[in-house]
């Protein structure tokens, strides 16, 4: 007869090695799953608004025009006529009977005055209109002219504000730098050929290595990341153009 | 991600991984000896009570060998089997002399019995009790000695943007979530088999005092 301290109890070998699939199992599932977290970055797109080519809000600046329930009480201002006859504002009018000549004379001389005002102020907002439009002619020309300012209209044909595709790619290139940078050396540099397929898609090509691996892979997600969003080299062309990636940005 | 961390972060890995393995073999080993041991500590009490003799309860232990209820019964009818074999030697074989201290030796033995018994359903419970107190710190350990050499990286490197912070900072946090993954569990279990074993020793306790009692209704005296 076996006795408490004879007995054979069974052994917990066998629940290690279940133990041990188990923890395999996990391992693999949550290994192909990717669950773990990566730390990425947010990758919204970012939304582009060209200050240059915005629709002028008051085109006939310096030349308000009055309201239309303004226009049905009183009369509407007159047209820039300097040598109108009547009186240009709907004064309320008295009876002339009732009027003194001599203080009709002195009236008639302060509607003539009033009407010259007027037309010397209507004179200044046609000249301060033209300064303005010059101004701005010579804004978009400088912006056209400095490769660097964020002016692209990726859509462009080459006639027009900001139409420059270059600068758009740098512009979008340099943001996506941004987002994903990180250096391990002082001033690491990348110097890639970034070519850009009629349907959007890109492709890059280091030319010159930084050495520095963390800036190698930025790059490279950078462009990934630039490229998710890009639009179309216009005219249906292939784009292609060698940049210069640093930490300061893109050249 | 897990490959670039050091090696000291990985030793610690390591370690909580065989915690992990071995925890679970345990609480795994554990549910089926707690589940066996009630179910046919409850078959035997039903047996036992509906039985009416001892030898023939006796030659059916082995249909439930997984009760610690059986051994306890083994061990008693044992003592009293020799208690009976020294009295055949003298007059009446059926007088079991409680002069003779025969009912202290059956006690004696069947409380020996539940001591085996409970070492037994104890066994490894103390593994349990070890993973849940000191994984959390070894984890700790591990995600301190982590934090430490990336910041030691991140002033080689001399940037301090978040895409180089973060990585080595994630890796080292991962000591500590796989030490909190292995001591959950190990608390958990133990505090569970703690529960079920106190049951078990109730049982046993139970049913010594029922055996020492028939035993001297039946035996004893007469």
């Amino acid at each position: 007869m076996k006795t408490a301290l004879t007995r054979n109890y069974p052994k917990p070998g066998g629940m290690l090695a279940l133990s041990l699939v188990c923890h395999l199992v996990v391992f693999l599932i949550i290994a192909n799953w990717h669950f773990l977290p990566e730390f990425r970055r947010d990758e919204s797109p970012v939304t582009y608004v060209d200050m240059v080519t915005l629709p002028v809000a008051a085109p006939q600046s310096g030349m308000p025009q009055a309201p239309a329930p303004a226009e049905a009480k009183a009369p509407a201002a007159p047209a820039p006529a300097p040598a109108a006859p009547k009186p240009a504002m709907a004064l309320p009018t008295k009876p002339a009977a009732k009027t003194p000549p001599v203080k009709s004379q002195a009236k008639t001389e302060q509607q003539q005055k009033e009407a010259e005002d007027r037309a010397f102020n209507e004179r200044m907002a046609k000249l301060q209109q033209k300064a303005e439009e010059r101004r701005q002619a010579a804004a978009i020309d400088a912006l056209r002219k400095k490769g660097s300012a964020r002016t692209g209209m990726p859509g462009a044909t080459g006639n027009q504000a900001g139409s420059d595709y270059s600068s758009y790619l740098q512009s979008r290139l340099r943001d996506a730098l941004k987002q994903v940078i990180a250096t391990q050396t002082k001033a690491p540099q990348v110097i890639a050929t970034i070519t850009v397929a009629p349907d959007g898609s890109i492709d890059y090509r280091v030319e010159k290595g930084s050495g520095d691996p963390f800036f190698d892979e930025a790059v490279q997600r950078a462009v990934a990341l630039a490229g998710k969003t890009l639009v179309p080299p216009p005219n249906r062309s292939q784009y292609k153009r060698v940049f210069r990636f640093m930490p300061e940005g893109v050249k | 991600m897990l490959a670039s961390t050091g090696l000291v972060v990985k030793l610690v890995l390591l370690l909580l991984l065989y915690f992990s393995v071995v925890s679970w073999g345990i609480i795994f080993y554990k549910l089926l000896q707690v589940y066996r041991a009630n179910g046919a500590s409850e078959r035997f009490l039903e047996f036992f009570w509906k039985a009416k003799r001892f030898d023939a309860i006796n030659s059916q232990l082995d249909r439930f060998e997984h009760s610690p209820l059986t051994v306890l019964f083994q061990e008693g009818y044992g003592e009293l089997r020799k208690l009976q074999e020294k009295v055949e030697e003298k007059a009446d074989p059926n007088i079991v002399s409680t002069d003779l201290g025969g009912v202290d030796n059956i006690a004696r033995a069947l409380r020996r019995a539940t001591t085996i018994e409970i070492t037994r359903l104890e066994k490894y419970l103390t593994f349990l009790a070890t993973t849940g107190a000191t994984a959390p710190f070894v984890g700790l350990f591990g995600t301190v000695w982590g934090i430490m050499t990336a910041f030691e990286k991140i002033g080689q490197s001399g940037s301090a943007s978040l895409a180089v912070v973060a990585p080595g900072i994630a890796e080292a946090l991962i000591a500590t979530a796989i030490g909190l993954v292995a001591a959950i569990p190990a608390v958990m279990g133990y505090n569970h088999f703690q529960h079920k074993i106190k049951v078990l020793i109730s049982e046993m306790d139970s049913f010594s005092t029922e055996f020492l009692n028939i035993v001297q209704r039946n035996f004893a005296g007469r």
